[in-house]
């Protein structure tokens, strides 16, 4: 498995560091105009940082389709690899390039804004919420692109044309979040208990929510490995 | 000897069409099959399922006694017919790939089938025309020791010096241990190294056999008996 993420980013090298240059060099155009546009300019840093996470993300979801669609699919799948290697090597490749990302937009915004919104974050959030803010970021990358995977896979199967395939995805992506959001909003009515997770912003979650949303992850996870290994059909 | 490969009553059926209905193939160790067919004929799709990048609608198919999965992948050395390399790999790069995944990938070999081939190993696939494509993929699988190779068309967009090349660093790479099936067009250019041949149309095999048997009953070469069946 380290192999495949090794090679997965060895070949998004170019678009990590296309959007890490673009980021570093839109910020230090910003920091020529602190004096003029004042205010505007850490909001249009948080613009830059929030655009590169798009677009990084976007490129996590090629990490699947590329292999789905296009012929570096003989590559992959004739690979003695299982559907759970090969699922979990987009995952991790996936997280730390959006991590990469987002370290280099912070630590701008952080030059840019000479330190003083991360002082005042450091000086009342508690190293635990650190932590847990960290686990929280890593979780919502890989819940979400999980997810986003299946829907691909399952389209790709369901439907054999590139178009269509794609255009199908889509569609059992609106539909199985609509589904999805129902279900999570059924349960936490269902099951109230909240826990506090952030003593500064007073962050609470719903335990039932929370378990929905793991359970889900699991058999999501599970289900996408199985169709990679056994019904994806080039 | 036993078979590396059994197909049985192998079919593949797509919305509006049956790619194979009921292939059935037997592959033994330390021969080289020939599966001729004209185009949309079955011979990809039923490569595809060997290689385990496609799944049978019904039918089996075992390679080294298992259905295609991850271990058969690991012993089954398999050339698309698609440029499917990396475009921002060097051929070093390809080199390293293969032996980061594959264990009976020789390095050692890799780099002398290169040489043999005229390719630099520092150059970019990208930069490589049809010809030295196909001779790069060849030597990434022929430099595994695998139980099966499976080549779809090598000799497919290759002049005829490549070609003679190609076959060449087939002849010569090949070990009795393996076993081997060749697609192709170009029967009169391969049908020197086929040991057995089978004839496939319309996803079943409609003739198979040991190659210099054939031509001996019939009085004719392989390349006159494809014309023969598929004129």
């Amino acid at each position: 498995m380290f192999h495949l993420i090794k090679y997965e980013l060895r070949g998004k090298l170019l678009t990590i560091l296309g959007i890490c240059l673009s980021v570093i060099i839109g910020n230090l155009f910003l920091m020529t105009k602190v004096e003029s546009w004042q205010i505007g300019v850490p909001v249009l840093s948080g613009f830059l940082g929030g655009a590169a996470l798009v677009v990084i993300g976007i490129s996590s979801l090629t990490l699947m389709s590329d292999y789905l669609y296009e012929d570096q699919g003989y590559l992959l799948f004739t690979l003695p690899q299982s559907g759970t290697s090969i699922m979990a090597s987009r995952l991790i490749a996936a997280v730390i390039q959006i991590s990469l990302v987002a370290l280099v937009s912070a630590a701008m915004f952080g030059v840019l804004d000479q330190g003083r919104l991360f002082n005042a974050i450091f000086n009342q959030v508690e190293l635990h919420e650190l932590v847990y803010s960290i686990l929280l970021h890593l979780w919502t990358i890989v819940s979400t692109l999980t997810f986003m995977y299946f829907c691909m896979v399952v389209g790709r199967i369901a439907l054999k044309g590139k178009k269509i395939g794609k255009i199908g995805s889509f569609v059992i992506f609106v539909l199985l979040s609509i589904a999805k959001a129902g279900l999570a909003v059924g349960i936490s009515s269902s099951f109230p208990q909240m826990v506090q997770i952030h003593s500064v912003t007073t962050m609470t979650m719903n335990v039932g929510s929370m378990i929905f949303d793991i359970v889900t992850f699991g058999i999501l996870f599970m289900a996408t490995s199985y169709l990679l290994e056994h019904k994806v059909d080039l | 000897m036993y078979n590396v490969l059994e197909a049985e009553n192998v079919c593949k059926s797509y919305l509006n069409k049956r790619a194979l209905q009921g292939a059935n193939l037997t592959i033994q160790q330390g021969k080289i099959l020939g599966l001729l067919g004209p185009n949309g004929s079955g011979k990809t799709t039923f490569l595809k399922i060997a290689a385990g990048i496609l799944h049978p609608s019904s039918g089996k198919l075992l390679i080294d006694g298992q259905e295609p999965g991850v271990y058969t992948k690991s012993i089954v050395s398999y050339l698309p017919d698609t440029e499917y390399l990396f475009k921002w790999m060097k051929i070093k790069d390809a080199v390293q790939y293969f032996k980061d995944f594959y264990t009976d990938f020789d390095e050692k070999k890799a780099f002398a089938l290169l040489e043999f081939m005229k390719l630099d190993a520092n150059s970019s696939v990208k930069s490589l025309s049809k010809g030295m494509k196909e001779k790069l993929k060849l030597t990434l699988v022929l430099s595994r020791k695998a139980k099966l190779y499976i080549l779809d068309e090598p000799l497919g967009g290759v002049d005829p010096t490549a070609r003679e090349k190609i076959l060449d660093a087939i002849i010569n790479n090949f070990s009795e241990d393996s076993s081997m099936i060749i697609t192709t067009h170009l029967v009169n250019d391969i049908e020197r190294i086929f040991d057995d041949v089978a004839f496939i149309s319309d996803g079943e095999i409609v003739l198979q056999g040991n190659a210099e048997e054939l031509r001996l009953n019939k009085n004719k070469s392989i390349d006159e008996l494809y014309r023969e069946v598929f004129q």
